[in-house]
């Protein structure tokens, strides 16, 4: 086990105890490369545990999220990754498309292909579910019943007048997993609708970039009540004793991790052997850890969770998803661009107008003022193209940066309209003001 | 110890019923987040520079990327090339201490091999090894060759107590191989570390530095065999030594500059305190990496770093009235472990948070450097720390170290599975105190371990 260049040294003794010449060190290690976005904790979890099953095998991390996993897969990573494993379904099923995954040829018993009407395996078997994460709001039951307010179920209850000044919106535009919250109100709602809903939610609250411990933190010990998350960031606070409720809109979607093996990874055999890991019971179950807080895709870990721990693979719930990731993958640029153009750069003016709206509409008033509020309500929740315009850039956009010249160049109508419409909104404001007065 | 002579001894001690509670500075918190927990008290501003501070300890850091810019604007670039971990989190597991492997045939992780050569450095400090540097750094980013592997083997030794418990100790032996750039050369120094727990540190930096002298003046004047010593280290951003109190051997003086110094020789961070790469001249791949703009810990970055050290709180302690608690408590302070293990600081004034200023604290430490004897020693010395020096580690909130990480050790090298075992291995000027510990009742040591447990 030990050649020319390996030294046995006495830790307890001190210094040198002897020189060993013997069988090459670690001949027989194996360096596997996996690539993922996932947090230290997950990491940590499971390199620890595959390390322990697999001594032969020494795992190095390279760490990279979104587009940036898949520009360094096709790019300069080629060649020098095994695994990749993360929670971005449309990196996974532009790769596959691509043809650089190597079929993963592990049993599949147990390890569902769907999630109610939800694809999150590849059916041709390239890349497969790891686990899944949905979405929800999580909120301090204490405060909001302070306030004499009902805790929220919907979406559609963050933007209801009694919960203004409560809610952190979280930057959609900016955080891993905005894009499918957005995606998971338009699907929902439909797109005019849907951005509408976003516009007043935002409207009720303050834009932040805060999440994950960052989050909680604020809903404990600032002056909102009311925040959305991915589900586990709330999950792992509520398991360590924070008193926060967590609950999932029943219009939700499961977003899968997905883990596949590269083409030319440089060890396959190990990569087989991490991907059967993570995969199998074993590896499930570290999910269920409160410190990891996740879904399992093995419908058959639930067994073993605490008492109360939340199961998607539960039928009543599963048969209400409707999410649909291809759509999702296509239109997921042009969500985020559109979120930060009509809603997180305009935030420092439309707040103000949100607050005057909402002052206005408490009041009774004349049939004038009612209809110029209508008129300044409609400013602020039109989104700035509709899905006909939106549509050819789908497919051009779907891994343009977001600041690349081709979206800026289009952007900026986008923003120039909405300039139009907050100052269209603030007119009819200011007017309604007025005829509420002289009514 | 007879059972006579303790009684008596115990009989005159103070009880220590005020070092139950801990002062202002605590969090009631035992989940598995207790050690991430920030300082009641906080600033809104110094909350958010806290927060800051713990996106960079907690998420991982990335190779500079070949186009020079990401799409992910969030993402942290500068890892490497070679490193022992991609974050400070992936070591300090939870906040908490690392461990020592099981075993010959799984990695380190939250631990690693200090080098030098057998001769002082700039300012008194260990001199690197030429070809590797001051410390084996186990991983490195795709194309470029990590330094080297080193794994612990362990041969078992038996202890005896009185009333015939046998413990079994670990005797760790360090294996070093896979060397990429020769060996590491005759007479070459090292020492395993696991990492340390990071919370505290704010108030443990708040102690004023006489105060430290002072506890070392009233030891030699004592006269006994425990006769701790202030390390005196180099003060990069001053430019002159000043005592020494954060790390192993206390070679650190403050917590930026000891982040600042983990950050660039475990994850190849530079910082306007070490502005270079860890890349040794042999080193041509690792010198040849591209780097993104430097430093890659700006100056802003290192100070919400500092800030979120300086802000993480201590766990409360649990169950300390409890009888068994009590009595052990007394124990450990007629044994003579408080000697070392002082329980009661005050902070200064003026400390970089208001919130650390003039707070009672109870860390169990002394912050000084002590001979543990042969057994312990690592026969590399740091500064004026000796090969058989070691600062006395805080103990405050030891009592959690396997809930926040299950694999967690005890000891510079991990080597104590237990608060035990860890006791066991004391020697040098804990002798005395470590043969009349051994020398207990079972009950009586369950009780000392019961207080350690408690804290």
């Amino acid at each position: 086990m030990l050649n020319r260049r390996t030294v046995l040294l006495g830790a307890a003794a001190g210094g040198l105890l002897a020189g060993f010449q013997g069988r090459p060190a670690w001949a027989g290690e194996r360096r596997l490369v996996v690539l993922t976005s996932y947090p230290q904790e997950m990491i940590s979890h499971y390199v620890d545990a595959f390390q322990k099953r697999h001594p032969g095998v020494r795992v190095d991390i390279v760490w990279l999220s979104g587009h940036d996993a898949r520009d360094y897969l096709l790019g300069e990573g080629r060649g020098k990754v095994d695994v990749f494993w993360a929670p971005n379904m449309p990196v996974f099923l532009d790769l596959a498309g691509r043809g650089d995954f190597r079929p993963l040829r592990i049993d599949r018993a147990g390890l569902p292909d769907r999630l109610g009407r939800q694809e999150i395996s590849d059916p041709q078997g390239r890349f497969l579910a790891t686990e899944v994460a949905g979405y929800g709001l999580v909120f301090n039951p204490a405060r909001l019943a302070a306030a004499g307010l009902p805790e929220p179920a919907n979406w559609d209850d963050l933007a209801k007048p009694a919960y203004a000044g409560q809610v952190v919106m979280p930057d959609l535009s900016v955080l891993g997993f905005g894009p499918t919250v957005i995606e998971i109100v338009l699907q929902h709602k439909g797109w005019a609708a849907g951005w509408a809903l976003l516009a007043r939610i935002a409207g009720n609250g303050v834009l932040e970039t805060a999440h994950g411990d960052d989050l909680m933190d604020l809903l404990m010990h600032g002056d909102k009540s009311i925040g959305i998350t991915i589900d586990f960031f709330a999950d792992q606070a509520i398991a360590r004793g924070v008193p926060l409720k967590f609950v999932y809109p029943p219009a939700n979607a499961f977003e899968p991790a997905d883990i596949a093996i590269l083409k030319d990874a440089p060890n396959a055999g190990a990569a087989r052997q991490y991907v059967s890991f993570v995969l199998s019971d074993a590896g499930q179950r570290l999910l269920i850890d409160p410190d990891l807080r996740r879904l399992a895709i093995r419908p058959a870990v639930y067994g073993s969770a605490p008492p109360g721990y939340f199961n998607p693979w539960a039928s009543a719930f599963a048969g209400a998803l409707d999410f649909d990731s291809a759509v999702f993958a296509r239109r997921k640029a042009v969500d985020m661009a559109v979120f930060r153009t009509m809603i997180a750069e305009p935030a420092p003016r439309t707040g103000p107008l949100w607050a005057k709206a909402r002052a206005l509409s408490a009041r009774p008033l004349p049939a004038p003022a009612r209809a110029l509020l209508r008129t300044a309500t409609e400013a602020l929740t039109r989104p700035p193209l509709t899905e006909a315009e939106a549509a050819p850039l789908f497919e051009s956009w779907r891994w343009q940066d977001q600041d690349a010249k081709a979206v800026t160049a289009v952007t900026t109508v986008w923003a120039a309209r909405m300039d139009l419409a907050v100052k269209t909104a603030a007119q009819a404001l200011a007017q309604a003001d007025q005829a509420a007065k002289a009514g | 110890m007879r059972g006579w002579m303790l009684a008596a001894l115990l009989a005159v001690l103070p009880l220590p019923s005020a070092w139950a509670a801990a002062g202002d500075v605590t969090v009631a918190d035992q989940s598995s987040a207790a050690y991430r927990q920030p300082l009641p008290g906080l600033t809104a501003a110094e909350r958010d520079l806290f927060s800051q501070g713990r996106t960079l300890f907690d998420r991982p850091w990335v190779l500079a990327p070949a186009g020079g810019r990401l799409h992910d604007p969030a993402t942290l670039v500068g890892l490497g090339p070679v490193y022992n971990d991609i974050s400070c989190l992936g070591c300090h597991v939870g906040n908490g201490g690392g461990g020592a492997p099981a075993g010959p045939d799984v990695p380190m992780h939250g631990m690693l091999v200090r080098l030098s050569l057998p001769l002082p450095g700039p300012h008194g400090g260990p001199r690197p090894l030429p070809a590797y540097g001051d410390q084996l750094n186990d991983h490195a980013v795709p194309g470029v060759p990590a330094e080297g592997q080193a794994r612990l083997v362990y041969t078992l030794r038996t202890v005896v107590l009185a009333g015939g418990q046998r413990v079994a100790l670990r005797v760790p032996h360090l294996k070093v191989g896979d060397l990429h750039f020769g060996p590491l050369g005759a007479g070459a120094l090292f020492s395993p570390r696991i990492a340390q727990p990071v919370y505290g540190g704010g108030l443990l930096e708040a102690i004023p530095a006489p105060a430290l002298e002072a506890a070392a003046a009233r030891q030699r004047a004592e006269g006994g065999p425990v006769r701790g010593r202030v390390n005196q280290v180099w003060d990069i951003a001053l430019g002159r030594s000043v005592p020494g109190r954060f790390g192993w051997k206390a070679n650190q003086p403050s917590l930026a500059q000891q982040a600042a110094g983990a950050a660039n020789g475990d994850m190849g961070l530079t910082s306007p305190l070490f502005p270079d790469k860890n890349c040794r001249a042999a080193q041509t791949a690792c010198q040849g990496t591209r780097r993104g703009p430097q430093p890659d810990l700006t100056a802003a970055r290192l100070r919400a770093l500092a800030t979120y050290l300086r802000g993480l709180a201590v766990p409360a302690r649990r169950g300390a009235q409890a009888p068994a608690v009590l009595r052990g408590e007394r124990l450990f302070s007629g044994l003579g472990c408080a000697s070392c293990h002082q329980p009661t600081w005050k902070t200064g004034d003026g400390a970089a948070l208001a919130a650390l200023s003039g707070q009672t604290i109870h860390p169990y430490s002394d912050l000084l450097l002590h001979d543990m004897g042969p057994g312990l020693a690592d026969g590399r010395p740091d500064f004026q720390a000796s090969g058989r020096d070691w600062r006395t580690p805080p103990l405050w909130g030891i009592g959690l170290a396997r809930r926040i990480n299950a694999d967690a050790g005890f000891l510079h090298d991990g080597r104590a599975r237990s608060l035990l075992e860890a006791v066991l291995w004391h020697g040098g000027e804990a002798d005395t105190a470590r043969a009349a510990f051994a020398a207990l009742s079972k009950g009586d040591r369950d009780d000392v371990l019961a207080f350690l447990s408690s804290l």
